[in-house]
């Protein structure tokens, strides 16, 4: 009889150690990244990324038919540019509110040489960039030649455009060639420079 | 002999209630009263549970930091180690369901990056693994994934077979650098991942 209670009392202390049958335990592991603040250049529909753009605003012949710069030309505004031409490209950037900076030199045909009175081979414009923002509106940045100076420059208040659609066009307007409208324009290749820059903002 | 009668009744109601669905043994004691044998079967049970943890020291911990992750991709393997003496599963949980930042994302971005977390489980001898890949947004606590935890006895990667203080298991995660779709925000993000471990019968 002593032995059976000794067995009795074994068996409950060893049950009593036995851990829970569905015992479970935890580990944890952060994982953290980051982002950084960027504009890239991208092409419609996705792409490499690249820091720069060009392209080519080709106003064909200048001249009227009485040698002075194509009213059409002079009558262009921002909402109608010069012959209805832009650069359109895609930018991305990932910051809450980048900036817009344009700058521009005049047309030109790159000599040093001065037409006489009643020539010109000088022509001003203003050039604008339109961007596109992820609130469906836009803002436009323009810098004049004739004033020229620093590049213009001024943040979109919200971000860019996102989508895969281009958010960026780049246009000149409002050309007047120095020395007045009355002025004949010298003959040759007049050429200038648009440079935009768009930054993230950091 | 009747004090003794009833110490062997007292142990006999208390070990019923203690020993309640453990595998049966036998036992039987014999009492006298008035003179008359009484025989009582008392019934000795025990088991002992499987045990199940991560070793000593060797629970899945750790953080990893990616900067431009979005350039960079990501990749980092956290290595642990079971003390199981059966079965076990191993379950995952993702605090956000991939990394995510602070931030309000327009259209045609987005403040949410998943990844791929893989469990990969050994047994002791080697001989028995077990090994899934699931996207962080699946390891929500209503994700979809098969090792989505909290881990149970019927949720989680299954190991079949013992895994004693055997290295070779470990977590990983992973992605490669972000390709298209929506624009991942200028920001700092972030995920959590709990790791729960349970016996699997």
């Amino acid at each position: 009889m002593k032995k059976t209670i000794a067995t009795i009392l074994v068996a409950a202390a060893g049950l009593a150690a036995t851990p829970s049958y569905a015992q479970s335990v935890t580990g944890t592991v952060n994982v953290t990244g980051t982002v950084g603040g960027r504009c890239s250049v991208v092409a419609p529909g996705g792409g490499t990324e690249v820091q720069t753009f060009s392209g080519a605003i080709d106003l064909q012949r200048l001249d009227a038919a009485d040698g002075t710069l194509r009213s059409t030309l002079v009558a262009s505004t921002g909402a109608s540019p010069a012959d209805s031409l832009s650069v359109a490209t895609r930018v991305m950037c990932n910051t809450a509110n980048p900036t817009v900076g344009i700058i521009a030199t005049p047309l030109n045909t790159g000599g040093a040489t001065v037409p006489g009175a009643g020539y010109s081979n000088d022509i001003n414009y203003t050039a604008q960039v339109k961007v596109n923002t992820a609130s469906g509106a836009s803002k436009t940045v323009t810098y004049s030649t004739l004033v020229g100076g620093a590049a213009a420059s001024a943040q979109l208040g919200e971000r860019i455009a996102g989508g895969s659609a281009n958010n960026v066009a780049v246009s000149v307007f409002g050309l007047s060639a120095k020395g007045g409208a009355s002025s004949l324009l010298a003959e040759g290749k007049y050429t200038s420079v648009v440079t935009v820059t768009i930054n993230p903002t950091m | 002999m009747t004090t003794l009668f009833r110490l062997v009744l007292a142990f006999a109601a208390a070990g019923a209630a203690a020993l309640l669905g453990a595998a049966p043994a036998n036992a039987q004691a014999t009492a006298y009263a008035g003179g008359a044998p009484v025989v009582l079967s008392i019934p000795v049970t025990a088991s002992v549970g499987g045990r199940c943890g991560f070793a000593d020291g060797a629970a899945p911990s750790g953080t990893y930091s990616q900067d431009d992750f979005d350039r960079q991709g990501l990749s980092s393997t956290f290595a642990f180690t079971l003390n199981c003496t059966g079965p076990s599963r191993v379950a995952v949980v993702s605090g956000n369901g991939g990394l995510v930042t602070s931030g309000t994302a327009a259209t045609g971005y987005t403040a949410r990056a998943d990844y791929d977390v893989t469990l990969n489980l050994v047994s002791t001898d080697g001989k028995t693994t077990a090994a899934a890949t699931c996207a962080a947004s699946a390891l929500t606590t209503s994700g979809a994934c098969a090792f989505r935890g909290p881990a149970s006895t019927a949720q989680g990667l299954r190991l079949g077979a013992a895994s004693v203080n055997q290295t070779g298991s470990y977590l990983r995660v992973s992605a490669p650098p972000v390709s298209g779709g929506s624009q991942l925000i200028q920001g700092t993000y972030t995920d959590t991942l709990t790791i729960t471990l349970s016996v699997a019968p």
